[in-house]
């Protein structure tokens, strides 16, 4: 356990934990854009900062990421002093440069920038801030061949990874929702590429796609036929056996 | 340690326990969907009120790629961690009897029973006792009976 100063009150908290994690554990609310808990964070976007410095030089302190910052003993954090709040302001408006319409960022926008009116619309972005995170979470949730850095450019451009499952995860955790995908009947599509749906053996419905329960089948090595109902006939059949149940 | 109770010959399928579970997560004006359904049935006078069982060991909880699913031993729930939750469905195709629900309108959104986190509303509802949040009773010798023989 280490001790730190979080705002002028002191915290013991685990070695090795991040400084967002401390900070948020134990209360204080920092906003993040391209942090996930299922990932490893990246410091990309610049929202999660606070300034940092050590019991023995309290004066010399640094505006950091706190996402990639882990805690060390004597850490003296701020979350919201005005250098804090004005590198926050900063980087939510080069956010918005790549989303200026995005309202998450917008919102952001109202607490920690002074003025968003001189911001440079960054062409061609499609409201992505290449935060990364479609990225990690298919490599590193659903462990896909889909590795990308900062200065590869827009993670779009090298989508799909190898042996995308159609899961729409990256979709669902990105932070502007730019990703597009299209859902029908009896496919999805996403990144330019079909997956056909895995539909109910009896009433045709779908909620993953077929290459979804071969994922699924590898990871969980349960029978093919586990997978032939959809969630509404699986509770219909479960109320077969329910209704048997007569308490006096 | 209290669980949700439910007696299928006293459910009259009026619905009130998905009304009340609906209000109970709902934080206006978004308004959301039930984690309980009534399955009717033909049988005269059962009904069958369904919803997570908070299994212990639970195939969603394994299924999840994220480990976003965790459990709250004190009372005896299974719950997603939307922080760590990436979307993909995979808990809904694991769940055996269907009680890991997805979202319409935003695919990826998950969500089941989270027992109100100790003080369910459907029980709180019910108004014939079909639903109740109590300590399971020990086994009557009759209750014994009729299970050995079903097995049999």
């Amino acid at each position: 356990m280490v001790e730190i100063t979080i705002n002028g009150e002191k915290f013991e908290c685990e070695e090795g934990m991040s400084i967002l994690h401390a900070c948020r554990m134990n209360g204080f609310d920092i906003p993040t854009v391209c942090n996930h808990d299922a990932v490893k964070p990246l410091g990309m976007c610049g929202v999660c900062v606070v300034s940092v410095a050590s019991e023995d030089n309290p004066d010399k302190k640094k505006v950091v990421p706190s996402c990639v910052m882990k805690v060390k003993a004597g850490n003296i954090i701020e979350t919201e002093s005005p250098d804090v709040i004005a590198k926050r302001g900063e980087n939510i408006k080069k956010l918005l440069a790549y989303a200026p319409n995005d309202l998450v960022l917008m919102d952001l926008a109202e607490t920690y920038c002074a003025d968003i009116d001189s911001i440079e619309k960054v062409e061609g972005s499609g409201d992505c801030l290449k935060c990364g995170l479609c990225t990690r979470v298919c490599s590193q949730v659903i462990g896909l061949d889909w590795s990308w850095k900062p200065k590869d450019g827009y993670p779009r451009d090298s989508a799909p990874p190898e042996g995308c499952i159609g899961c729409l995860a990256c979709a669902y955790v990105c932070p502007t929702g730019c990703i597009d995908y299209e859902i029908s009947e009896d496919s999805r599509k996403i990144w330019g590429k079909e997956h056909a749906l895995h539909k109910c053996k009896e009433c045709g419905a779908a909620n993953i796609t077929v290459d979804q329960k071969e994922w699924l089948e590898k990871r969980l090595d349960l029978p093919a036929d586990y997978y032939d109902l959809c969630d509404e006939c699986k509770r219909k059949h479960i109320a077969e056996t329910m209704k048997k149940i007569v308490v006096t | 340690m209290k669980q949700l109770i439910i007696k299928p010959n006293l459910c009259i399928n009026c619905g009130v326990c998905e009304r009340a579970c609906s209000m109970e997560h709902s934080e206006e004006p978004d308004l959301e969907l039930p984690r309980i359904r009534v399955i009717p049935s033909e049988k005269p006078g059962v009904n069958v009120p369904e919803t997570c069982l908070q299994c212990v060991e639970a195939a969603c909880k394994k299924a999840c790629p994220a480990n976003a699913i965790y459990d709250i031993e004190q009372i005896g729930a299974v719950l997603i961690n939307y922080d760590e939750c990436i979307g993909c469905g995979s808990c809904v195709a694991a769940c055996p009897f269907g009680n890991m629900l997805m979202g319409v309108e935003e695919p990826g959104y998950v969500f089941k029973c989270d027992l109100c986190l100790g003080d369910p509303a459907c029980a709180r509802f019910c108004p014939t006792g079909a639903i109740t949040y109590d300590e399971v009773p020990p086994l009557t010798g009759k209750q014994e009976m009729v299970l050995e023989e079903e097995t049999v």
